[in-house]
């Protein structure tokens, strides 16, 4: 077991008053119920406090354990023999290895990562794409498919009208290729599963909720396709008849049309734009309630909300939840 | 021939008489010992990667982080640059203020930054960069300000999960150095009526016991300010108390589903 050591010093009771956050626990309530708008003495709020949360919950600066016999992980540091907590989160063992774990944290890359990003910038030979971590990504004009599936290299030609492939703003999926010490990482679209995303709607989730797995492109009912990126990216689309998932290098040029950069969208009919947006709201109801994101509890949720025909009924929190409920049993 | 358009004022006239302005009251109700109470929301801006609301009686300070993010210069870095801006605005001080930041600010933004960024773990963000935003919403003291907003800017940081050794509280004392005399926290009227010409204030790590930066105006004999010192460190301890309940207060409410 982890030795989680009593906080210090400065967990002592204290002359000061303290506000706090009107919180939603009844710990809290019970205090309100003797105190006028949460104005209580620092000593009874942190006894009171430290019998009700989780006993695995530390601040910076906090030692975590002082066995010499474990190795720190992320979220952690090493001072006087001792390992402190550099992130206030949940602490996390893994055999003798001990780390803290944010809540919300940014997205760390790896290798073959399927990730959704937003073209930041334009520079020569390379586009700056943002993908939520501390670093933008570099999707280099040697790492795409040119139109018509031309397999050579790329030329100035092909560097001048770079912004006719990927401008400011467009949203791509595509594959990290390379990770770098600093942490930026390089990309890739070259095969016909990645490119210009269209057709669809975009969300932002913490990446925590996104669960990896082998395939992170979905297709649901309704003519509704999703894709999970690890990055916390999500876009919700009308179904796409012509993916191909893998094409053979030989036939590549039949396959990849000129329209893979078109910045038009398809038309759309009314039935598949409401299951679009139920999807969304499905989506941002889980990860609302940090619910993790799979196949499987987006169809269970989605499910579960055809019972309201109306999505604005839909939107109401207390529906939201009676779903919530029905999904995860 | 008289300017049709002008209005004359009255032949007899008496010129506007002016009560004198009452001097200030001393309002401090609180010991000299004691701070202000202290309300903290951490997470208001959805937007922010960390935010955090401080509010202490008149003082009101809200905070937003962003970053670690590419570093927009070129040139290699391999530590995190921190950036802080502090801004008051124009209604927060009894005498409005203009849009423009001051130099005062100015001086502030980059006093917050030296007592804030001993406690970052700036290496671990290469080529990034990390702002800070502090705008006061109310003032009441400059010393006590200054105190909160390093104190908010810290547990703003902390909320952003930015990896930091310890949480940064802010403290400040005024004194007067003729006399024993002192005030923890004080307010505007403390700094305006009271005959006190000196003032300490203080970034603290509660957690290792490292004091990040003190900043001492008026004279001060050594074995006084090691006093005043003490003070500023527990009210900074207290100060603590309430960012790290916040805190995990915010992570366990997030961890209940």
């Amino acid at each position: 077991m982890v030795t989680i050591l009593k906080p210090e010093e400065f967990y002592v009771s204290s002359e000061a008053d303290i506000v706090n956050d009107v919180s939603m626990t009844e710990m809290e309530d019970e205090i309100m119920e003797d105190e006028q708008m949460g104005l209580v003495d620092g000593e009874d709020v942190l006894e009171e406090f430290d019998k009700s949360i989780h006993q695995n919950l530390v601040t910076p600066g906090q030692l975590v354990t002082d066995d010499p016999q474990f190795m720190r992980g992320h979220g952690t540091y090493f001072e006087d023999g001792g390992i402190y907590a550099s992130v206030a989160g949940s602490v996390q063992r893994v055999n003798k290895l001990i780390s803290v774990k944010p809540l919300r944290s940014k997205y760390v890359p790896e290798i073959g990562d399927l990730i959704i990003g937003k073209i930041a910038e334009v520079q020569p030979k390379r586009w700056k794409v943002d993908i939520g971590a501390k670093q933008n990504a570099v999707l280099m004009l040697s790492s795409i498919n040119l139109p018509g599936g031309i397999q050579r290299r790329k030329l100035e030609t092909d560097e001048l009208q770079m912004r006719s492939f990927f401008q400011e703003g467009d949203l791509l999926v595509a594959e990290v290729q390379q990770y770098f010490s600093d942490g930026s990482v390089s990309i890739h679209t070259r095969s016909l599963k990645y490119g210009k995303l269209r057709n669809g709607v975009f969300l932002k989730v913490p990446p925590a909720l996104v669960v990896r797995s082998k395939s992170h492109a979905y297709a649901l009912a309704g003519g509704v396709d999703i894709i999970l990126s690890v990055n916390g990216y999500v876009w919700v689309s009308k179904h796409n008849e012509n993916q191909h998932s893998s094409v053979s290098i030989t036939r590549l040029e039949e396959e990849a049309s000129e329209s893979i950069y078109s910045n038009e969208n398809d038309e759309i009919d009314g039935y598949t734009r409401l299951n679009i947006s139920r999807v969304s709201i499905c989506i941002k109801g889980l990860a609302s309630r940090s619910l993790p994101l799979t196949q499987a509890s987006i169809t269970n949720f989605y499910e579960s909300s055809l019972v309201f025909s109306n999505l604005q009924d839909l939107t109401v929190p207390k529906n939201m939840d009676q779903i919530a409920m029905e999904a995860m049993q | 021939m008289s300017d049709r358009k002008r209005v004359y004022g009255p032949s007899v006239s008496v010129p506007p008489y002016f009560e004198e302005p009452e001097q200030p009251v001393f309002t401090r109700t609180r010991d000299v010992d004691r701070c202000r109470k202290i309300y903290l929301k951490l997470g208001w801006a959805t937007k922010a990667v960390g935010s955090s609301y401080f509010e202490s009686e008149k003082i009101k300070i809200a905070c937003t982080v962003s970053g670690p993010r590419p570093s927009k210069t070129f040139a290699f870095r391999s530590s995190a640059k921190l950036n802080c801006e502090f801004r008051l605005s124009p209604f927060s001080t009894s005498v409005r203020q203009g849009h423009v930041q001051t130099v005062e600010e100015k001086s502030y933004s980059q006093m917050i930054e030296a007592a804030i960024s001993p406690s970052i773990l700036l290496h671990l963000y290469p080529k990034s960069s990390i702002d800070v935003y502090i705008q006061v919403i109310e003032s009441d003291g400059a010393l006590a300000t200054l105190a909160a907003a390093i104190s908010c800017a810290s547990s703003a940081i902390a909320d952003a999960n930015i990896d930091c050794i310890d949480l940064v509280t802010g403290s400040s004392v005024l004194f007067n150095p003729n006399t024993d005399e002192y005030w923890i926290d004080p307010d505007y009227v403390d700094e305006r009526a009271r005959a006190a010409k000196g003032s300490v204030v203080m970034g603290y790590m509660a957690s290792l016991g490292h004091v990040t930066q003190v900043w001492e105006r008026g004279t001060c004999s050594p074995s006084r300010l090691s006093f005043l010192t003490e003070k500023c460190i527990k009210n900074a301890k207290d100060t603590r108390l309430v960012i790290n309940h916040a805190l995990l207060l915010e992570k366990s409410k997030s961890e209940d589903p």
